[in-house]
Protein backbone atom coordinates (compact mmCIF):
# COMPACT_ATOMS: atom_id res chain seq x y z
CA UNK A 1 0.00 0.00 0.00
CA UNK A 2 1.47 3.12 -1.13
CA UNK A 3 1.80 5.95 1.39
CA UNK A 4 -0.10 8.32 -0.67
CA UNK A 5 -3.28 5.87 -0.71
CA UNK A 6 -3.12 5.21 2.97
CA UNK A 7 -2.66 8.92 4.52
CA UNK A 8 -6.15 9.49 2.20
CA UNK A 9 -7.35 6.14 4.12
CA UNK A 10 -6.44 7.43 7.20
CA UNK A 11 -8.03 10.90 6.73
CA UNK A 12 -10.92 9.80 5.18
CA UNK A 13 -11.63 6.94 7.65
CA UNK A 14 -11.20 9.65 10.43
CA UNK A 15 -12.98 12.46 9.28
CA UNK A 16 -15.82 9.63 8.80
CA UNK A 17 -15.56 8.70 12.49
CA UNK A 18 -15.35 12.30 13.91
CA UNK A 19 -18.29 13.77 11.49
CA UNK A 20 -20.17 10.46 13.24
CA UNK A 21 -19.42 11.96 16.60
CA UNK A 22 -20.39 15.73 15.93
CA UNK A 23 -23.39 14.38 14.84
CA UNK A 24 -24.17 12.27 18.07
CA UNK A 25 -23.04 15.26 20.17
CA UNK A 26 -25.24 17.73 18.12
CA UNK A 27 -27.77 15.41 19.07
CA UNK A 28 -28.47 14.52 14.88
CA UNK A 29 -27.82 11.32 15.97
CA UNK A 30 -28.64 9.20 18.80
CA UNK A 31 -25.85 7.67 20.53
CA UNK A 32 -27.53 4.56 20.45
CA UNK A 33 -28.19 4.62 16.80
CA UNK A 34 -25.04 5.60 15.76
CA UNK A 35 -22.96 2.33 17.66
CA UNK A 36 -22.84 0.47 14.89
CA UNK A 37 -21.23 3.57 12.40
CA UNK A 38 -18.69 3.98 15.38
CA UNK A 39 -17.38 0.63 15.08
CA UNK A 40 -17.38 0.35 10.93
CA UNK A 41 -15.26 3.70 10.95
CA UNK A 42 -13.21 2.63 13.95
CA UNK A 43 -12.48 -0.51 11.84
CA UNK A 44 -11.41 1.17 8.57
CA UNK A 45 -9.38 3.62 10.82
CA UNK A 46 -7.69 0.24 12.19
CA UNK A 47 -7.32 -1.04 9.06
CA UNK A 48 -5.97 1.83 7.62
CA UNK A 49 -3.10 2.76 9.92
CA UNK A 50 -2.17 -0.79 10.34
CA UNK A 51 -2.41 -2.68 6.58
CA UNK A 52 -0.24 -5.29 7.08
CA UNK A 53 -2.93 -6.38 9.85
CA UNK A 54 -5.43 -6.59 7.05
CA UNK A 55 -3.12 -8.66 4.81
CA UNK A 56 -2.80 -11.42 7.51
CA UNK A 57 -6.23 -11.26 8.44
CA UNK A 58 -7.38 -11.83 4.63
CA UNK A 59 -4.95 -14.55 4.07
CA UNK A 60 -5.45 -16.30 7.89
CA UNK A 61 -9.32 -16.89 6.82
CA UNK A 62 -8.52 -17.45 3.01
CA UNK A 63 -9.22 -14.61 0.75
CA UNK A 64 -7.17 -14.29 -2.16
CA UNK A 65 -6.45 -10.49 -1.76
CA UNK A 66 -7.04 -8.29 1.00
CA UNK A 67 -9.46 -6.16 -1.33
CA UNK A 68 -11.59 -8.83 -1.53
CA UNK A 69 -11.67 -9.04 2.82
CA UNK A 70 -12.43 -5.41 2.83
CA UNK A 71 -15.27 -5.54 0.34
CA UNK A 72 -16.82 -8.03 1.96
CA UNK A 73 -16.34 -6.83 5.71
CA UNK A 74 -17.80 -3.54 4.21
CA UNK A 75 -20.98 -4.83 2.81
CA UNK A 76 -21.54 -7.55 5.63
CA UNK A 77 -21.36 -4.35 7.89
CA UNK A 78 -23.71 -2.27 5.86
CA UNK A 79 -26.23 -5.40 5.65
CA UNK A 80 -26.00 -5.50 9.65
CA UNK A 81 -26.75 -1.77 9.37
CA UNK A 82 -29.78 -1.78 7.12
CA UNK A 83 -31.30 -4.93 9.04
CA UNK A 84 -30.70 -2.75 12.24
CA UNK A 85 -32.49 0.73 10.45
CA UNK A 86 -35.53 -2.17 9.03
CA UNK A 87 -36.13 -3.20 12.86
CA UNK A 88 -36.04 0.43 14.43
CA UNK A 89 -38.73 1.46 11.56
CA UNK A 90 -40.51 -1.71 12.62
CA UNK A 91 -40.97 -0.77 16.29
CA UNK A 92 -41.31 3.14 15.28
CA UNK A 93 -44.13 1.98 13.15
CA UNK A 94 -46.08 0.10 15.94
CA UNK A 95 -45.44 2.99 18.39
CA UNK A 96 -46.72 5.29 15.73
CA UNK A 97 -50.10 3.13 15.06
CA UNK A 98 -50.37 3.00 18.51
CA UNK A 99 -49.92 6.45 19.33
CA UNK A 100 -52.89 6.99 16.73
CA UNK A 101 -55.27 4.98 18.30
CA UNK A 102 -54.70 6.43 21.60
CA UNK A 103 -54.96 9.57 20.88
CA UNK A 104 -58.28 8.77 18.31
CA UNK A 105 -60.04 7.17 21.70
CA UNK A 106 -58.91 9.46 23.69
CA UNK A 107 -60.34 12.15 21.27
CA UNK A 108 -63.52 10.96 21.53
CA UNK A 109 -63.79 10.55 25.13
CA UNK A 110 -63.24 14.49 25.39
CA UNK A 111 -66.39 14.90 22.56
CA UNK A 112 -68.71 12.55 24.40
CA UNK A 113 -68.21 14.72 27.36
CA UNK B 1 -77.26 -22.46 16.63
CA UNK B 2 -79.55 -20.89 18.86
CA UNK B 3 -82.49 -19.20 18.74
CA UNK B 4 -82.41 -15.51 18.11
CA UNK B 5 -84.59 -14.79 21.15
CA UNK B 6 -81.93 -14.38 23.37
CA UNK B 7 -80.11 -12.37 21.03
CA UNK B 8 -82.42 -9.99 20.97
CA UNK B 9 -82.60 -9.09 24.90
CA UNK B 10 -78.83 -8.64 25.13
CA UNK B 11 -77.72 -6.32 22.29
CA UNK B 12 -76.21 -3.81 24.88
CA UNK B 13 -73.37 -6.15 25.38
CA UNK B 14 -72.49 -6.22 21.57
CA UNK B 15 -70.49 -3.60 19.85
CA UNK B 16 -70.39 -3.27 15.91
CA UNK B 17 -66.94 -1.86 14.46
CA UNK B 18 -67.58 0.03 11.23
CA UNK B 19 -64.25 1.01 9.58
CA UNK B 20 -64.61 3.96 7.13
CA UNK B 21 -61.85 4.72 4.80
CA UNK B 22 -63.59 7.26 2.25
CA UNK B 23 -66.70 5.75 2.44
CA UNK B 24 -68.83 9.08 2.01
CA UNK B 25 -71.59 7.59 -0.55
CA UNK B 26 -72.23 4.94 1.87
CA UNK B 27 -71.85 5.61 5.52
CA UNK B 28 -74.91 6.81 6.67
CA UNK B 29 -76.90 3.98 5.09
CA UNK B 30 -74.84 1.46 6.72
CA UNK B 31 -74.81 3.28 9.96
CA UNK B 32 -78.76 3.92 9.75
CA UNK B 33 -79.20 0.06 8.95
CA UNK B 34 -76.99 -1.09 12.26
CA UNK B 35 -79.28 1.65 14.30
CA UNK B 36 -82.34 0.34 13.05
CA UNK B 37 -81.64 -3.04 14.12
CA UNK B 38 -81.12 -1.74 17.53
CA UNK B 39 -77.06 -2.39 17.88
CA UNK B 40 -74.55 -0.08 19.15
CA UNK B 41 -71.50 1.14 16.83
CA UNK B 42 -68.50 2.96 16.64
CA UNK B 43 -67.29 4.18 13.52
CA UNK B 44 -63.42 4.61 13.02
CA UNK B 45 -62.59 7.16 10.88
CA UNK B 46 -59.25 5.66 8.92
CA UNK B 47 -57.95 9.04 7.48
CA UNK B 48 -60.68 9.35 5.12
CA UNK B 49 -59.72 11.58 2.74
CA UNK B 50 -63.24 12.53 1.40
CA UNK B 51 -65.90 14.05 3.93
CA UNK B 52 -66.86 10.76 5.98
CA UNK B 53 -65.92 12.73 9.33
CA UNK B 54 -68.04 15.35 8.56
CA UNK B 55 -70.81 13.49 7.57
CA UNK B 56 -70.66 11.61 11.13
CA UNK B 57 -70.01 14.39 12.57
CA UNK B 58 -73.13 16.39 11.10
CA UNK B 59 -75.24 13.17 11.73
CA UNK B 60 -74.42 12.56 15.49
CA UNK B 61 -72.94 9.76 14.49
CA UNK B 62 -70.58 7.86 17.70
CA UNK B 63 -67.35 7.99 15.36
CA UNK B 64 -63.80 7.72 16.65
CA UNK B 65 -61.53 9.68 14.40
CA UNK B 66 -57.87 8.60 13.93
CA UNK B 67 -55.92 11.17 12.87
CA UNK B 68 -53.50 9.16 10.35
CA UNK B 69 -54.55 6.42 7.70
CA UNK B 70 -53.21 3.33 9.38
CA UNK B 71 -55.03 0.90 6.95
CA UNK B 72 -57.59 -2.07 7.99
CA UNK B 73 -56.22 -3.48 10.46
CA UNK B 74 -55.40 -0.62 12.36
CA UNK B 75 -58.60 0.60 12.41
CA UNK B 76 -60.14 -2.39 12.90
CA UNK B 77 -58.03 -2.92 16.37
CA UNK B 78 -59.06 0.61 17.47
CA UNK B 79 -62.37 -0.40 17.68
CA UNK B 80 -61.48 -3.74 19.49
CA UNK B 81 -59.12 -1.26 22.06
CA UNK B 82 -63.16 0.90 22.35
CA UNK B 83 -64.83 -2.33 23.02
CA UNK B 84 -62.59 -3.59 25.50
CA UNK B 85 -62.70 -0.12 26.97
CA UNK B 86 -66.10 0.16 26.96
CA UNK B 87 -67.11 -3.45 28.45
CA UNK B 88 -68.54 -5.31 25.56
CA UNK B 89 -68.55 -8.71 25.32
CA UNK B 90 -69.12 -9.53 21.78
CA UNK B 91 -67.71 -7.17 18.88
CA UNK B 92 -68.45 -7.39 15.53
CA UNK B 93 -66.55 -6.20 12.38
CA UNK B 94 -69.10 -4.74 10.06
CA UNK B 95 -67.68 -2.78 6.88
CA UNK B 96 -68.76 0.17 6.03
CA UNK B 97 -68.73 -0.25 2.32
CA UNK B 98 -72.40 -2.01 2.11
CA UNK B 99 -70.59 -5.26 1.37
CA UNK B 100 -71.68 -7.29 5.32
CA UNK B 101 -75.46 -8.28 5.33
CA UNK B 102 -76.86 -6.52 9.15
CA UNK B 103 -79.39 -9.28 9.44
CA UNK B 104 -76.62 -11.82 9.68
CA UNK B 105 -74.88 -10.05 12.71
CA UNK B 106 -77.41 -11.77 14.91
CA UNK B 107 -76.28 -15.19 13.34
CA UNK B 108 -72.56 -14.58 14.16
CA UNK B 109 -73.24 -13.31 17.21
CA UNK B 110 -74.67 -16.48 18.21
CA UNK B 111 -72.19 -18.10 17.68
CA UNK B 112 -70.13 -16.36 19.52
CA UNK B 113 -72.89 -16.91 22.15
CA UNK B 114 -73.16 -20.51 21.58
CA UNK B 115 -68.81 -20.52 23.30
CA UNK B 116 -66.97 -19.97 20.64
CA UNK B 117 -64.06 -17.08 20.53
CA UNK B 118 -64.03 -16.10 16.96
CA UNK B 119 -66.80 -16.48 14.35
CA UNK B 120 -66.25 -15.94 10.56
CA UNK B 121 -69.05 -15.12 8.28
CA UNK B 122 -68.10 -16.87 5.30
CA UNK B 123 -69.69 -16.72 1.32
CA UNK B 124 -68.88 -20.21 0.64
CA UNK B 125 -70.61 -22.46 3.52
CA UNK B 126 -74.56 -23.08 2.99
CA UNK B 127 -76.39 -21.24 -0.06
CA UNK B 128 -76.69 -17.93 1.26
CA UNK B 129 -74.60 -15.63 -0.55
CA UNK B 130 -74.94 -14.80 -4.21
CA UNK B 131 -72.40 -12.76 -4.37
CA UNK B 132 -69.27 -14.99 -4.06
CA UNK B 133 -66.13 -12.95 -6.02
CA UNK B 134 -64.40 -13.58 -9.24
CA UNK B 135 -62.94 -16.44 -9.93
CA UNK B 136 -59.29 -15.01 -9.69
CA UNK B 137 -59.89 -14.12 -6.20
CA UNK B 138 -61.76 -17.59 -5.07
CA UNK B 139 -58.66 -18.88 -6.48
CA UNK B 140 -56.43 -16.95 -4.10
CA UNK B 141 -58.80 -18.04 -1.22
CA UNK B 142 -58.74 -21.55 -1.81
CA UNK B 143 -54.47 -20.85 -2.05
CA UNK B 144 -54.58 -19.15 1.53
CA UNK B 145 -57.78 -21.71 2.73
CA UNK B 146 -54.89 -24.64 1.96
CA UNK B 147 -52.15 -23.45 4.28
CA UNK B 148 -54.31 -22.59 6.95
CA UNK B 149 -55.68 -25.65 6.69
CA UNK B 150 -52.02 -26.64 6.85
CA UNK B 151 -51.06 -25.22 9.76
CA UNK B 152 -54.13 -25.05 12.00
CA UNK B 153 -55.66 -28.50 11.20
CA UNK B 154 -58.90 -26.78 10.66
CA UNK B 155 -61.18 -25.93 7.61
CA UNK B 156 -62.02 -21.83 7.28
CA UNK B 157 -63.95 -21.53 4.09
CA UNK B 158 -63.52 -17.91 3.75
CA UNK B 159 -60.19 -16.29 5.23
CA UNK B 160 -60.39 -12.84 3.36
CA UNK B 161 -63.89 -12.36 5.19
CA UNK B 162 -63.98 -9.19 7.29
CA UNK B 163 -67.14 -10.03 8.66
CA UNK B 164 -66.73 -11.77 11.98
CA UNK B 165 -68.14 -11.69 15.37
CA UNK B 166 -64.71 -11.71 18.32
CA UNK B 167 -65.65 -13.02 22.00
CA UNK B 168 -63.76 -11.93 25.15
CA UNK B 169 -60.68 -14.05 24.73
CA UNK B 170 -60.41 -13.16 20.90
CA UNK B 171 -61.26 -9.01 21.74
CA UNK B 172 -58.17 -9.54 23.97
CA UNK B 173 -55.77 -10.96 21.86
CA UNK B 174 -56.44 -8.67 18.80
CA UNK B 175 -56.15 -5.42 21.07
CA UNK B 176 -52.63 -6.99 21.09
CA UNK B 177 -51.84 -8.71 18.38
CA UNK B 178 -53.55 -7.42 15.02
CA UNK B 179 -51.31 -7.02 11.89
CA UNK B 180 -52.10 -3.17 10.28
CA UNK B 181 -52.97 -4.14 6.46
CA UNK B 182 -54.26 -7.71 5.53
CA UNK B 183 -55.13 -8.61 8.83
CA UNK B 184 -58.00 -11.03 8.22
CA UNK B 185 -56.57 -14.31 7.32
CA UNK B 186 -53.28 -13.84 9.98
CA UNK B 187 -55.50 -13.00 12.48
CA UNK B 188 -57.42 -16.38 12.47
CA UNK B 189 -54.31 -18.33 12.10
CA UNK B 190 -53.13 -16.65 15.15
CA UNK B 191 -56.28 -17.34 16.97
CA UNK B 192 -56.06 -20.78 16.21
CA UNK B 193 -52.69 -20.80 17.18
CA UNK B 194 -53.37 -19.88 20.71
CA UNK B 195 -56.38 -22.28 21.38
CA UNK B 196 -59.40 -19.95 20.67
CA UNK B 197 -62.26 -21.60 18.65
CA UNK B 198 -62.66 -20.32 15.14
CA UNK B 199 -65.67 -21.22 13.27
CA UNK B 200 -67.22 -20.50 10.12
CA UNK B 201 -70.87 -19.51 10.13
CA UNK B 202 -73.02 -19.10 6.26
CA UNK B 203 -73.57 -15.05 5.60
CA UNK B 204 -74.89 -13.67 2.65
CA UNK B 205 -72.37 -11.14 1.22
CA UNK B 206 -73.33 -7.89 -1.43
CA UNK B 207 -71.42 -5.93 -3.70
CA UNK B 208 -69.95 -3.04 -2.53
CA UNK B 209 -72.10 0.65 -2.55
CA UNK B 210 -69.28 2.53 -3.00
CA UNK B 211 -65.78 2.64 -2.42
CA UNK B 212 -63.04 0.29 -3.49
CA UNK B 213 -61.46 -2.82 -2.06
CA UNK B 214 -58.47 -2.61 -0.38
CA UNK B 215 -57.12 -5.00 -2.92
CA UNK B 216 -56.85 -4.08 -6.17
CA UNK B 217 -55.08 -6.00 -9.39
CA UNK B 218 -51.96 -4.30 -8.90
CA UNK B 219 -51.30 -4.94 -5.40
CA UNK B 220 -53.07 -8.52 -5.48
CA UNK B 221 -49.46 -10.09 -6.02
CA UNK B 222 -48.08 -8.66 -3.25
CA UNK B 223 -51.07 -9.24 -0.45
CA UNK B 224 -50.65 -13.30 -1.84
CA UNK B 225 -47.19 -13.49 -0.74
CA UNK B 226 -47.15 -10.59 2.09
CA UNK B 227 -49.94 -13.11 3.59
CA UNK B 228 -48.60 -16.41 2.55
CA UNK B 229 -45.83 -15.42 4.58
CA UNK B 230 -47.64 -14.90 7.52
CA UNK B 231 -49.53 -17.60 7.59
CA UNK B 232 -46.14 -19.43 7.63
CA UNK B 233 -44.80 -17.74 9.86
CA UNK B 234 -47.35 -17.62 12.70
CA UNK B 235 -48.11 -21.08 11.65
CA UNK B 236 -44.51 -22.25 12.70
CA UNK B 237 -44.49 -20.26 16.09
CA UNK B 238 -46.49 -22.64 17.94
CA UNK B 239 -48.83 -21.71 20.78
CA UNK B 240 -48.03 -19.63 22.97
Amino acid sequence: MSIVLQIIAVASSLSFLVFVLALVSRGYLKLKYSLLWIALSCSCLIGALFPKLVSALASAIGFLTPSNFVFFFCSFFLLAICLSISGIISKQAQSIVELTQEVALLKSQIDRK
Amino acid sequence: MCNSATATSSKSEVLLIIPAFNEEDSIVDTVERVVSFGYDYVVINDGSKDRTLEICESKGFNVVDLPRNLGIGGAVQTGYKYAKRHGYSIAVQFDGDGQHDIAYVDRIVNAVRGGVDLAIGSRFIGNESQFQSTNMRRLGIKWLSFWMRLFTGSRHSDPTSGFRAAGTRAIDLFCGFYPTDYPEPESIVKACKLGLRVVDVPVSMNERIGGSSSINAFASVYYMIKVTLAIFIIGLQGGR
